[in-house]
């Protein structure tokens, strides 16, 4: 379970100083999977990098699996699977070498790397491309190995900051199904998206965020209700205005 | 401890697979130096060649007394013009003629500094102007009655007795403290930046900050990976300059070899080390390793790009370059404040070890002081690396 608490957190830059989070709290439960929706900036990422130790807020706090990320980080590290598209993978190495790397790091048994490894590439079938060099991969099978590298220590709360992005549908398709799959398992899942039907297709529950803030909070069917919607789209269109570009 | 030692293992895998810098480790130090030094050592023979069979013209004023020319020593091969087509000092400016000799109470030996030819002219004049000279004296001693010796009671002779070893140990004392201070900066440059602001540029930075490693177990393994491999760059580099030298030492260094072709062990160069002597430079040269490794990342991590690391470690490199200088430079009696400079004491003692001075104070003081601010300097890298605007600057 994820408990975020009157996130807020201001950026130095050049002397300006620019408040990307403006107190944000949400609650993500065990076996769903909590969007974060907004435009660009509206400040999904920074969210994310908060919750997993990546960034420390300016003030207030969150509560992942019982622990507090500004009093415990290293043992939410233990606890989560971050993705990102910042969270780029070693080119000389192979997906078997990336899941070794990552799986010593979080003090895993080799023979419970190896396990893992098999269990995750049969999964996102990357079972014959284990033992080839990343650099030559496409950014879909590059995305594949960054799943599996955030879950090779069997995080119980996954934390994906637009898995989705730039991938082709059938790729997509593979990571969301694998999101369900883990709801499934019992695991808390949090993602960002600005895809709209990302969410409509995956999230059980969602908030919609714009400029640092949290601007509608629920399920599909309470936000549409709430808003005599039909659509995701008018929702969000509603709510976000100035940001139609997005 | 063990994510340290992981995070090394994985920088160094990543190093082994990495074919252009392997070739400029390992190929590069064995096949550029001796094809350095032998395309120095070939054209040097070859100009030293090519002066010893040069004609060169001189001009000799009339005040010249003609018999001096026949003191101008065998295969001078010196050409005194009869006519000129202009001024001798015009044709000596343009480099025609190489040398003009002019004759009143003392002899006079004109020449550029500026032009080889003229330079090796002016040295054979000289000693034809010293013969003649000789000549002269000898003569006037017979009208006397007084024999040769009346002047010259003895003979003087240089002999110069220093080992070969000793003879080499001087000449690469100087030089090899240089090579190896700049040498590690510059390995450490290259693989640090790679390891620190690499990561950034290639976005990996981000997937070990989220992993169970803690920053200053990153910064700790990045930091032995750096220290290992600039090692490997230095010494490779040093071996290969040694060696190399070694080879062309008689075509390069000749007055060198040839003081050491003096004693008695015989001709050539050689340049040997103890073991315990080789384990103490290594132990010199630690601490500094150190300090290039956590300087770099420290810089590293804090840069945005490759571009701007580099920017930003450059004087730094320059301050080392000059700290190499100096060793190079140095006086004939090294003040005792320079043992408690760090790096520059580095230098110093590394060269008290090659030239068989070693001394044990000047030893400690180094390593305490390179030591301590090693250990300064990793902290501030640990320090910085744990503040997230480093790692998210914009």
């Amino acid at each position: 379970m994820i408990e975020a608490k009157d996130l807020k957190k201001l950026f130095k830059s050049r002397g300006k100083a620019v408040e990307a989070l403006k107190g944000i709290s949400f609650t993500a439960e065990d076996g769903e999977i909590f969007g974060l929706l907004g435009p660009n900036g509206a400040g999904k990422t920074t969210t994310l990098r908060i919750l997993s130790t990546m960034l420390t807020p300016t003030s207030g706090t969150a509560v992942v699996e019982g622990h507090d990320i500004l009093k415990e980080p290293d043992e939410i590290r233990r606890k989560i699977g971050f993705l990102s598209t910042e969270t780029g993978l070693y080119d000389r190495l192979t997906p078997d070498d990336t899941l070794k790397f990552f799986g010593k790091l979080a003090g895993m048994e080799s023979s419970d790397i190896s396990k893992r490894a098999d269990y995750l590439f049969d999964r996102l079938d990357l079972k014959k491309d284990r033992k080839r060099l990343i650099s030559g991969f496409s950014s879909g099978m590059k995305q594949k190995v960054s799943i599996a590298r955030a879950l090779v220590h069997d995080p119980s709360v996954i934390v994906f900051d637009e898995p989705t992005n730039g991938l082709d549908v059938l790729t997509a398709k593979t990571v969301t199904d694998f999101l369900k799959e883990m709801r499934n398992e019992g695991k808390t899942v949090i993602i960002s998206t600005h895809i709209l039907s990302v969410v409509e297709k995956i999230c059980d529950r969602f908030v919609i965020i714009d400029t640092g803030r949290i601007v509608a909070e629920g399920t599909l069917a309470e936000l549409l209700e709430k808003y005599s919607a039909t659509e995701l789209e008018d929702v969000f269109f509603k709510l976000v205005p100035e940001r139609r570009d997005a | 401890m063990n994510n340290i030692l992981t995070i090394f293992q994985k920088e160094f895998k990543v190093f082994l697979r990495d074919r252009r810098t392997l070739f400029m480790i390992f190929v590069v130090p064995i096949v550029f130096y001796p094809l350095m030094f032998n395309v120095i050592g070939h054209f040097s023979s070859k100009n030293r060649n090519e002066l010893k069979t040069t004609t060169f013209k001189v001009y000799l004023a009339p005040s010249v007394p003609s018999e001096f020319q026949q003191y101008f020593p065998e295969d001078s091969h010196i050409r005194v013009l009869k006519t000129l087509t202009g001024s001798p000092e015009t044709l000596l400016q343009d480099n025609k003629i190489q040398a003009i000799v002019t004759m009143a109470d003392d002899m006079e030996i004109r020449y550029l500094s500026s032009e080889r030819t003229s330079r090796a002219a002016a040295a054979r004049l000289k000693t034809t102007a010293e013969n003649y000279r000789d000549a002269l004296v000898a003569a006037k001693l017979k009208e006397v009655g007084l024999p040769e010796t009346a002047i010259h009671p003895f003979k003087i002779e240089r002999k110069d007795v220093a080992s070969k070893a000793k003879v080499s140990g001087m000449f690469l004392g100087r030089i090899l403290p240089y090579m190896i201070i700049i040498m590690l900066f510059s390995g450490a440059m290259g693989f640090g930046l790679e390891a620190s602001t690499g990561e950034k540029e290639k976005g990996t930075i981000a997937t070990l900050l989220v992993s169970q490693a803690s920053r200053s177990q990153i910064v700790l393994g990045k930091l032995l990976y750096v220290v290992a491999v600039e090692f490997l760059y230095g010494i490779l580099n040093v071996i290969g300059f040694v060696v190399a030298i070694g080879l062309q030492a008689s075509t390069i260094q000749p007055d060198m070899t040839k003081k050491a072709g003096e004693t008695a062990a015989g001709s050539g160069f050689a340049f040997s080390i103890m073991p315990q002597s080789f384990l103490l430079l290594l132990v010199l040269i630690l601490p500094i390793a150190l300090i290039a490794a956590s300087l770099i990342i420290a810089i590293g991590s804090y840069a945005k790009s490759m571009k701007e690391g580099q920017t930003l470690f450059t004087p730094f490199l320059m301050i080392f370059i000059l700290v190499g200088i100096i060793s190079m430079t140095a006086p004939l009696k090294i003040p005792e404040y320079y043992f408690w400079i760090p790096v520059v004491n580095t230098s110093f003692s590394m060269q008290e070890l090659l030239t068989f001075k070693f001394q044990f104070g000047h030893f400690l003081t180094t390593i305490l002081t390179t030591t301590g601010t090693a250990a300064v300097i990793i902290a501030i890298t640990i320090w910085m690396f744990n503040r997230e605007s480093i790692h998210f600057r914009s």
